[in-house]
């Protein structure tokens, strides 16, 4: 397992480069020269401009930059908008609330997809089976922003439980509800995961063995099928944990919560490729390990599978 | 399946022997096989909810190409006079079967008009990611080697970057260019996923019995690809295709909803659920209707491709 986690981490830098590589290339093509997007509309001094440029790097060719700006990431250096604020310091105030609401809709996620699940399960064929197979059905249809307006509608208007949008309530009245829609989409998938693959195992030849045994029908569940059908389920929200947490650029744009995805889609506006090429390669680089981790985990979870 | 066989002897004993035979057998003689596409219509005709995704979407194909059969395009601009502005914001009605937005343009008509560029996107990045897909999955997959490594390790990039992040940096960079931009970035960003599924059936596939038997014959890497991995891989390709179209009509929908797709004077449901954010709180109908029609649209493109799914893996069918 030691070396095959070596050579999982050592396939994840040609990754890492060529994904930071696309990014920065794709800003560094963006139209229009950044030092005159700041200054629209007014007469500037030419050797002042040259200064900015000097500054940050702009007059050095693609490749130099790029390399330059990996340097600086090495150092834990994100670079300085143009107004002087430190990427890192956007970064210290941002990702702390978007890593509340992942972390919450990660929450809702693991207790009503896993719990409902079981539960569509054990009333195969029955009334609750059909209202989660149904309902996950539609959670995956409806694009995420229709339900977040419908959300944000009857629950911040209509019942007025909580404020519409932003975060001033704190945790968890102001977080709950733009968790779960940013929650549902993977929630519908971890419900019908858990029960696929729990059918199956009640199905497989050990918890027949069991049941012949004359074990009770709860330690069956727990002990053997639970057991089993919980490692797709598993890895499953190993790997979602890392896109919730840059997914929600829709769901903080609705709810008005100032975090990584909101700054990110304002920066993209802004040209602000500095931040845009920070925020990117700080998920592209959760997102390799939390796949690296998920990975591991199989092993760990279920002793048949080895690794070469 | 007694015309194919007729002036066949064979075909008449055989028919001769099973007089019983109905439509709700299951025929497993090896005399008289379906192939691929026969089976997976036997068992489609026989899904539920195959016949309900169906009609759902030859609906939506209906109002596609045909709108104008439907609604009426002058009550979707305000430059022809079909919108008044006080009209606006009319609750829905005899006259205005789903309300009126902000601009007295009549929501039934944006609604059915705004099918066409969502469901024009989604079939022609369908085409293409599963095109470019199939080809790269199935060199990696069965030349292997040093360009297995290569290309899977530029699928990793690709994968690497999520559909929505990637789109909004491309899109931006290229100025927000319309339904083209949208098209171009779903298939750059949604290939991969159709190259990993093909790569690992051809894995699979290219050490057969089948497939070193067609070798020994003399059979050119180019002959066995196409006679022999192809067809193994087109099941699980057909069913990803199908939901895709789904998937890229709620994607062309978001990059429209966030000012990203779509370029007014032209309209999709996304844009026009986008223009009713603003007065979703007073008149829910501006919203309402066309995220029904869109959610309605991606709910029958994933049943059709259950139901397909369903009705080519042999291993699901009973």
């Amino acid at each position: 397992m030691g070396r095959y986690a070596v050579r999982r981490i050592l396939q994840m830098i040609p990754v890492f480069f060529g994904t930071t590589f696309l990014i920065y290339a794709m800003m560094f093509a963006l139209p229009g020269d950044p030092v005159r997007n700041l200054t629209v509309g007014k007469q500037t001094n030419p050797v002042y401009l040259e200064y900015i440029r000097e500054q940050f790097n702009l007059n050095q060719p693609f490749i130099i930059q790029y390399l330059d700006y990996l340097k600086g990431i090495l150092t834990l250096d994100f670079g300085k908008t143009f107004n002087g604020t430190p990427v890192l310091e956007i970064f210290q105030q941002r990702w702390p609330v978007s890593v509340t609401l992942a972390l919450t809709a990660f929450g809702l996620e693991v207790l009503f997809g896993i719990g409902f699940g079981i539960w569509a399960a054990l009333r195969k064929g029955k009334v609750f089976d059909h209202l989660s197979l149904s309902g996950t059905l539609i959670v995956v249809a409806v694009p995420v922003f229709v339900l977040g307006y419908v959300a944000q509608w009857v629950f911040g208007v209509k019942l007025g439980w909580v404020a519409p949008a932003g975060i001033q309530d704190g945790w968890p009245k102001s977080y709950i509800v733009p968790a779960a829609v940013l929650a549902s989409l993977s929630l519908a998938y971890a419900l019908r995961l858990t029960r696929q693959s729990l059918l199956e195992a009640f199905n497989s030849d050990y918890v027949r063995t069991a049941k012949a045994k004359g074990l009770p029908a709860r330690t069956i569940l727990r002990r053997y099928s639970l057991r089993n059908s919980l490692i797709p389920v598993v890895t499953f929200l190993g790997a979602d944990l890392a896109t919730l947490m840059g997914g929600a650029v829709i769901t903080e744009g609705i709810f008005n919560i100032p975090g990584i995805g909101q700054q990110l889609y304002q920066s993209i506006r802004l040209h602000e490729s500095v931040v845009v090429v920070g925020i990117v390669t700080v998920l592209v680089i959760i997102y390799l390990f939390a796949n690296l981790i998920v990975d591991l985990l199989y092993g760990v979870l279920d002793p048949r599978i080895r690794y070469e | 399946m007694s015309e194919f066989f007729s002036g066949s002897t064979d075909a008449d004993t055989f028919d001769a022997g099973m007089p019983t035979l109905d439509s709700t057998e299951r025929v497993t003689d090896a005399s008289n096989p379906r192939g691929l596409l026969g089976d997976a219509w036997y068992g489609l005709r026989r899904t539920w909810y195959f016949w309900i995704s169906l009609v759902l979407i030859v609906f939506v194909a209906a109002i596609s190409i045909f709108p104008q059969f439907f609604a009426d395009k002058e009550k979707t601009s305000s430059l022809t006079g079909g919108c008044q502005l006080m009209d606006s914001l009319l609750p829905p009605s005899s006259e205005h079967w789903f309300g009126t937005d902000q601009l007295g343009c009549d929501v039934y008509s944006l609604t059915i008009y705004g099918a066409r560029p969502s469901v024009i996107t989604a079939i022609i990045a369908t085409l293409a990611t599963v095109l470019i897909g199939a080809i790269i999955g199935i060199v990696a997959g069965y030349y292997g080697g040093w360009l297995d490594s290569l290309l899977s390790r530029i699928t990793d990039v690709f994968f690497g970057l999520p559909v929505l992040l990637g789109g909004i940096v491309i899109l931006t960079a290229l100025g927000a260019p319309g339904l083209w931009g949208v098209i171009f970035v779903l298939v750059v960003l949604g290939w991969v996923g159709t190259a990993r599924l093909v790569r690992s059936t051809t894995i699979e596939a290219k050490n057969q019995d089948f497939v070193l038997a067609a070798r020994a014959l003399g059979a050119s890497n180019l002959r066995i690809m196409r006679r022999h991995i192809l067809p193994n891989a087109m099941g699980p390709a057909i069913v990803v295709a199908v939901i895709s179209l789904g998937g890229f009509v709620g994607a062309e929908a978001t990059f429209s909803y966030l000012g990203l797709g779509i370029q007014p004077p032209e309209f999709s449901w996304g844009s026009i659920i986008s223009d009713a954010q603003s007065v979703f709180f007073t008149a829910p109908w501006t919203l309402f209707f066309p995220a029904l029609f869109l959610t309605v649209t991606v709910l029958a493109f994933i049943l059709m491709g259950d139901a397909v799914r369903d009705s080519l893996d042999p291993k699901l069918r009973k």
